[in-house]
């Protein structure tokens, strides 16, 4: 009888309550009587200076009491799940945003202030989200937000437009935090592809989501690196990223390709270039700062902006999965060779090359010889225009003089 | 009251795990299609926009227009992928004969560039107005 009246049920309601008592009435009832006590010396504060120095005094006054105020609201942002707002995931961004501001007040860092801007962008566009589609299937309430059909659930894409928002602030920073602000994103997007492979299982959108982080990632790098070297390897990952795209996209002859002319021909052609046109003697100028670049930085990234919009809010015209699933289990290679090579439904596991050389034969013969004669025409054109004056060649010589 | 006593000790007791359970659903959306790639398409393209608009040196703006080639090629592919009903393998032949003429654009430009090395002794576009163009 006593063991079923002290059970854990009636533990946990009396740590409950007193849990809740202390969180929601003794620590306001502390905080009213604390600012009646503080307030003769925070009345000409508020007065005479600014917000930020009245947050820096209170900071320095009492330090632990900020985080009491966090804890107390994140319990708070917590309830309001059990009220009604269902996503985990925004209130933890709330709990992350008050988490962090401290932090960022106190560090004072431009990267510290960039990371809690992009932790409230993740806010601001979670509540959008959140009141344009709430998690309830099938309300009609979230049409009317959605013009281009971009799909506001998806929050991944919000998360690719974070990176956006961030690439834009990282424009304005200077080095060193910048890669451990963009190491934190790349996490963040990791353990989303991570997250996403747990909940479908799906290897393809594992792969998918590694690849769009190898890719993101590194063109970012070239976009910072001030190296040409750097920019140059940095230019391999990302081109490496989009082989594995080929490949996982089911185009297994191109992603090779793509090794073989970009990785392997193209790339060593730039690291000849930066090799053959460095001089020891010449000094190299300054780069230029990103200030002086803020029109083409400003293009560069609203083109992108606008190109991330019209690309995920447009409703291009996609096949059902099991359609993209069923085209090229059966195709011309395993109808020539009687016997089928891959099984339906395997993404991409039919070769491609018999195809691709059919076409080439056909359809495409005439672009195929264009491409050819071009590819003969740059050949001997670029040998021709790249050979030294050393050569004792009359006309590399009266050209190397003439320009 | 009551009802507010209620469930407060379930949310206490609650085990996280079964609470967490929702987070998936919520937040990863549906499954990898067209727009992803078309997504990361575009977000390459504008990083080779802005590699070729902020770059001096001739060779880091080739770099930038071989990214935006690439992200093009992406696009062909994907479209190939999940929006062709008849031949999937078109857009893979486009994006064949786009690989060939970065090939040759490369070669050439790199040509080009070397080539105003030897006569200005540097590759900064910004020094490169003998043409006033």
């Amino acid at each position: 009888m006593i063991a079923t009246l002290i059970g854990d049920r009636m533990i946990a309601q009396i740590l409950s309550l007193s849990l809740f008592v202390v969180l929601y009435v003794a620590m306001p009832v502390a905080a009213a009587v604390w600012l009646c006590r503080e307030s003769g010396k925070i009345a000409p504060v508020v007065s005479g200076r600014r917000l930020e120095d009245l947050t820096a005094e209170l900071r320095q006054r009492d330090f632990w009491w900020y985080f009491w105020v966090c804890a107390s609201f994140g319990v708070l942002v917590w309830f309001l799940g059990k009220v009604g707002i269902g996503s985990h995931v925004l209130r933890s961004l709330v709990l992350l945003c008050v988490l962090f501001f401290p932090v960022a007040r106190g560090a004072r860092t431009r990267a510290w202030w960039i990371f809690e801007t992009i932790l409230v962008a993740g806010v601001v566009a979670g509540f959008y989200g959140y009141l344009v589609h709430p998690d309830e299937a099938g309300s009609e309430s979230g049409a009317l937000f959605r013009p281009h059909g971009m799909g506001f659930e998806n929050r991944l894409f919000w998360l690719l437009l974070i990176f956006g928002i961030g690439s834009l602030c990282m424009a304005t920073l200077t080095r060193g935090l910048l890669r451990v602000a963009f190491s934190v994103l790349t996490g963040v997007v990791s353990a989303w592809s991570i997250l996403a492979f747990l909940d479908k299982g799906s290897f393809h959108d594992l792969f998918f989501w590694s690849l769009a982080v190898i890719c993101v990632g590194s063109g970012l790098m070239i976009l910072f690196s001030r190296e040409i070297v750097h920019m140059a390897f940095w230019l391999l990952a990302c081109l490496a990223g989009v082989a594995g795209f080929y490949l996982l996209l089911g185009a297994d002859f191109l992603g090779f390709t793509q090794v073989l002319v970009y990785i392997g021909g193209i790339l060593i052609l730039f690291l000849f270039g930066v090799m053959l046109t460095r001089r020891a003697d010449v000094e190299m100028r300054p780069p230029v700062s990103w200030r002086a670049l803020a029109p083409a930085v400003l293009t560069g990234v609203g083109v992108m902006v606008l190109l991330v919009f019209v690309a995920g809010g447009n409703s291009w015209r996609e096949l059902e999965p099991a359609q993209v699933a069923s085209i090229g289990s059966v195709t011309q290679a395993s109808e020539y060779y009687g016997t089928k090579l891959a099984a339906p439904g395997v993404h991409g596991a039919e070769p491609t090359s018999f195809g691709l050389g059919v076409r080439f034969m056909s359809t495409y013969i005439l672009p195929f010889e264009v491409v050819s004669v071009l590819l003969l025409v740059a050949m001997i054109g670029a040998t021709y225009i790249a050979r030294g004056k050393s050569e004792g060649d009359s006309a590399g010589a009266e050209e190397g003089g003439a320009v | 009251m009551t009802a507010l006593v209620q469930w407060i000790p379930g949310f206490f007791t609650q085990p996280i795990l079964s609470q967490t359970s929702a987070i998936p659903e919520a937040v990863i959306g549906d499954a990898v299609g067209l727009r992803h790639y078309l997504v990361v398409s575009a977000i390459l393209f504008g990083l080779g926009l802005l590699v070729v608009v902020t770059r001096r040196s001739t060779i880091a703006v080739l770099m930038g227009i071989e990214l935006l080639l690439n992200s093009a090629g992406l696009n062909f592919v994907a479209f190939a992928k999940y929006s062709s009903l008849a031949d999937r393998l078109d857009g893979q032949v486009v994006t064949l004969f786009v690989i060939v003429i970065a090939a040759a654009e490369a070669a050439l430009a790199l040509a080009i560039a070397l080539n105003i090395f030897n006569s200005i002794n540097t590759v900064e576009l910004d020094e490169a107005r003998g043409l006033h163009g």
